[in-house]
């Protein structure tokens, strides 16, 4: 029992390099004589090459160069150094290109703009170009209003300190020179 | 295309705002009241802007009621408003900072034409005149209420005719929105 799973084991751990044509030798041929008494490693082999033909119809990339340095250091990190460029038509691939990676970074600035941004403009096109609504407008004329009667207040002050400080001064100067002129001239 | 995606976002996002602030902000009299913010702490409890479309709404809204006031709306740029309450803040510190931007004003080709130093009160106004007409006028006030109001207002703009309307108006009974 546990020599028959030893040996399913083997045969396991030997489908993808069946399928992707690196079994040789003796061991090509004791899988092929397996696999026509085994339906279950036949099975296996079948979900192999499906996967394996998806994936080679897939497109392939390359990765840009800063990636490759960072995945190649992180790889080297965890004790797994070995990481291509450029696929080899087998596996699983993380591979992309330059293009496709700011083609990626424009879209996704584009839906962040929509989603997040898109309502900002709005807001801001209602305050600058949109009609104001009619409680808006009398509420801002209620503040134009107010705004202009506090600088007519202020203006008043103005009037008031050149009234309060020059002219009644200037006045009372005047007055007095023209009093005491007058009386001057009387004694005389 | 890291330079399309930046030009797409500081293109878009950014007209609607930089347009219509700089437009305002090339305005002779226009000044950026906004920068007294930094003297408090707190947030406004008065602000008002009001410029664009809005004005010449609001001046319309009022030429039945009152054609002269519409008219005089009507050769307004903007209005901007930020009022404060100064009860608790040390009314030096704000005096020094009134004065110090006053001193800017001046420098910048701003006239002062009211200027009041009382114990309780400060009240200024800055005048900016472009070839003998008035662009804009700049009043700060602290008042001994313990309000503290900063006006811009950017436009043509006839002292005679404000006053005439401004009394009109009187301040003591127009409310306070």
């Amino acid at each position: 029992m546990q020599g028959n799973s030893r040996t399913n084991d083997w045969f396991d751990e030997r489908v993808e390099a069946f399928v992707d044509g690196d079994l040789t030798g003796q061991e090509l041929l004791a899988f092929r004589e397996r696999l026509d008494d085994d339906e279950r490693l036949r099975e296996q082999v079948r979900v192999a090459e499906r996967i394996t033909s998806t994936l080679g119809e897939a497109p392939t990339f390359t990765l840009p160069e800063s990636m490759v340095r960072q995945a190649q250091s992180t790889g080297s990190d965890s004790g797994r150094s070995d990481v291509s460029k450029q696929t080899s038509g087998r596996g699983l691939r993380l591979i992309q290109s330059p293009r496709f990676v700011w083609t990626s970074v424009a879209a996704a600035a584009a839906i962040v703009f929509a989603v997040v941004l898109f309502p900002t403009q709005t807001q801001v096109q209602n305050f600058d170009n949109s009609e104001p609504t009619q409680a808006e407008v009398e509420r801002a004329l209620a503040e134009v209003k107010w705004t202009l009667a506090l600088v007519s207040d202020i203006g008043n002050e103005r009037e008031d300190i050149v009234n309060g400080h020059i002219v009644a001064p200037v006045q009372k100067a005047m007055s007095f020179v023209i009093v005491g002129s007058d009386e001057t001239q009387g004694i005389q | 295309m890291k330079k399309v995606v930046l030009a797409l976002f500081v293109s878009v996002f950014m007209t609607g705002t930089v347009a219509a602030q700089n437009k305002l902000a090339s305005e002779p009299g226009y000044v950026d009241v906004q920068q007294v913010e930094q003297w408090f702490n707190t947030e406004p409890n008065l602000e008002v802007n009001i410029h664009g479309a809005l004005l010449k709404l609001v001046a319309e809204a009022s030429r039945f009621e009152d054609p002269e006031l519409a008219e005089l709306i009507l050769k307004l740029k903007g209005i901007s408003v930020r009022g404060y309450d100064v009860d608790g803040y040390d009314l030096r510190d704000i005096r020094t900072q009134t004065r110090a931007m006053g001193v800017k004003l001046e420098s910048a080709g701003w006239e002062t034409v009211v200027r009041v130093r009382d114990d309780d009160e400060i009240v200024d106004m800055y005048l900016r005149t472009i070839e003998d007409e008035i662009a804009g006028m700049v009043v700060m006030v602290i008042g001994d209420d313990d309000e503290a109001v900063f006006v811009n207002i950017i436009g043509e703009i006839d002292p005679e005719q404000i006053g005439k309307l401004g009394q009109k108006f009187n301040f003591g009974s127009v409310d306070r929105f």
